[in-house]
């Protein structure tokens, strides 16, 4: 079957007449049910759309790129988007040879604070989001009000109490201030909860439980999907 | 995680489903307990701060002491119009940036649907990747991109004649708002995007025999479809919008007259909180900007979901 677009190329729907030219596609369309196979001029529009994303999406890491090969002076005086003098290995030297190495330390505490941080909040949050969405009990509404209410409050709120409470914890100062408070984020938490209610079909579980899995086996093993 | 161990005919009494109940709800505990102390009490302390002010005894020598002052800081923030002008400045910008970014978002998600799963699979990834980019990092590169004297786009605005200073005040919250653009288009398409997947295809094949367009069936069948993530990253958006700091905070050293210091809400709280040290005044503003916030998601939550879906 064919399929024509407007002449409109906009992306947006919305700015579109739907079904300008119908009665031609009506008649076309009645023949065949397989894939869908798009006119030539469709897929050129769509192809088209998509570059153009493509292009703004990438052009400033491109512009990124480039100017990391330059130096001081080249990157004032010569075009952004292309390389002059390759610079990039100086660069590279000046970069990790700052404050005696200080930059691989900067790189060692993202490493650690992340996959700490990461591996541990998956596991806290995964959790929650699975028995909120998979379970019900008593408060549940409750629990998932509190964290959708917390997106809403600003984090410079939060600022100053917080300093406070990590002195009382004695952690100001140490990684654990970063690492322990990041392990318990709302957002994960209400994505994880999206995600089962999305993926975990109830009958997989209900199966599983029939066939004597206890939660925390049925949470791990459905897990991957 | 506590595990839920009970005696076989304690558990019969229970029954089935109370101890599902308490099996579900262990699950929750640990994020829990760790959401009530390092959420819930410092907002806690936040919101008591708020009922105090600390007031200089005499000509301002002496001791500070700090007394309980009830509502007067409320009373003041909401009568504060510089931060009401934050507040419109922001809101101005999100009524007009929200509904472009997701309307491109969509755009571009129906775009990658209807392209073929070869196409799709080869540029999903570089889409994807101003979103992986971290957001200090994002408004960095606009900055040096933007900048009249390093940046490609001064230039090339010249070569149309066009005289583009991105740092003016006519311009800045276009500036912004591009940078907002980049950033979060992705995301969203990505939200959008696999809730068109997991459309049954079937529905579409039904659409098609009985003669709708492409256009039709996008408009008609796909959008209602994916309302629900869509109004998910439009929350998000508003959200995130409305509480807009390091953005606006890295555009200020470089345009420092056009970006003041209380351009957004969290602009001005950040001012009063460490600028000014008035952290009771801050906490103040910064619960009237979290109403401001809810308000407006409720609001925006409300009216969608009252919109027939079709």
């Amino acid at each position: 079957m064919t399929v024509t677009i407007g002449p409109s190329s906009s992306p947006s729907p919305s700015t579109t007449e739907p079904g300008a030219s119908r009665p031609k596609r009506s008649a076309a369309s009645r023949d065949g049910t397989g894939p869908v196979r798009h006119s030539r001029r469709t897929k050129a529009l769509v192809l088209g759309g998509v570059v153009f994303f493509t292009l703004y999406s990438l052009a400033p890491v491109w512009w990124l790129i480039v100017s990391a090969t330059k130096n001081q002076s080249d990157l004032y005086t010569t075009n952004g988007l292309w390389f002059s003098d390759l610079h990039f290995t100086d660069n590279l030297k000046a970069l990790f040879t700052y404050q005696d190495g200080i930059f691989l330390k900067w790189l060692w505490n993202t490493l650690y604070y992340g996959v700490v941080g990461t591996v541990g909040m998956t596991l806290v949050c995964v959790a929650c989001g699975y028995g909120l969405a998979m379970y019900q009990f008593r408060g549940r509404g409750v629990l998932m009000g509190c964290i959708i209410g917390s997106f809403l409050v600003p984090h410079a709120l939060l600022t100053i109490p917080s300093f406070l409470l990590f002195t009382d914890l004695r952690m100001v100062d140490t990684p654990s201030a970063i690492i322990v408070p990041s392990l318990f984020n709302a957002f994960s938490v209400y994505l994880a909860k999206v995600y089962a209610e999305g993926a975990i079909p109830p009958e997989l579980l209900e199966a599983a439980r029939i066939d004597g899995a206890g939660s925390t086996a049925s949470s791990s093993r459905s897990a991957p999907a | 995680m506590a595990a839920v161990t009970e005696s076989p005919s304690r558990a019969a009494r229970l029954g089935w489903r109370r101890i599902m109940a308490l099996k579900g709800a262990s699950f929750t505990v640990p994020f829990f307990l760790g959401f009530l102390l390092f959420t819930v009490t410092p907002l806690v302390m936040a919101l008591k701060e708020s009922l105090y002010s600390e007031k200089g005894s005499g000509l301002g020598f002496g001791e500070k002491t700090v007394e309980f002052v009830g509502l007067d800081n409320f009373a003041e923030g909401f009568g504060d119009g510089r931060f009401w002008a934050s507040m419109l400045r922001v809101g101005l910008f999100a009524v007009i940036s929200i509904p472009v970014i997701q309307i491109a978002s969509v755009g571009l998600a129906l775009l990658l649907d209807a392209a073929s799963q070869r196409v799709a699979d080869r540029f999903r990834i570089p889409l994807l990747i101003p979103y992986m980019i971290p957001g200090i990092v994002a408004t960095l590169i606009w900055i040096y991109l933007y900048s009249p004297v390093v940046g490609p786009l001064t230039p090339f605005f010249d070569l149309f004649g066009i005289d583009a200073n991105f740092y003016g005040g006519e311009l800045i919250w276009v500036s912004i708002g591009n940078l907002m653009a980049w950033s979060g288009i992705g995301f969203n398409m990505l939200i959008v995007y696999s809730a068109l997947r997991s459309v049954d295809a079937n529905v579409y094949d039904a659409a098609r025999i009985d003669g709708a367009s492409e256009w039709r069936i996008a408009w008609s069948i796909k959008v209602p479809l994916v309302r629900r993530s869509l109004v998910l990253t439009t929350v998000l958006s508003i959200i995130g919008t409305l509480q807009i700091f390091s953005d606006t905070m890295l555009f200020k050293s470089m345009a420092p007259e056009t970006v003041t210091r209380d351009f957004t809400p969290i602009m001005a709280i950040y001012d009063w909180a460490f600028q000014q040290g008035n952290f009771n005044y801050a906490s103040a503003l910064s619960i009237i900007l979290a109403l401001v916030v809810g308000t407006a998601s409720a609001l925006f939550y409300r009216l969608t979901n009252k919109a027939p879906t079709s």
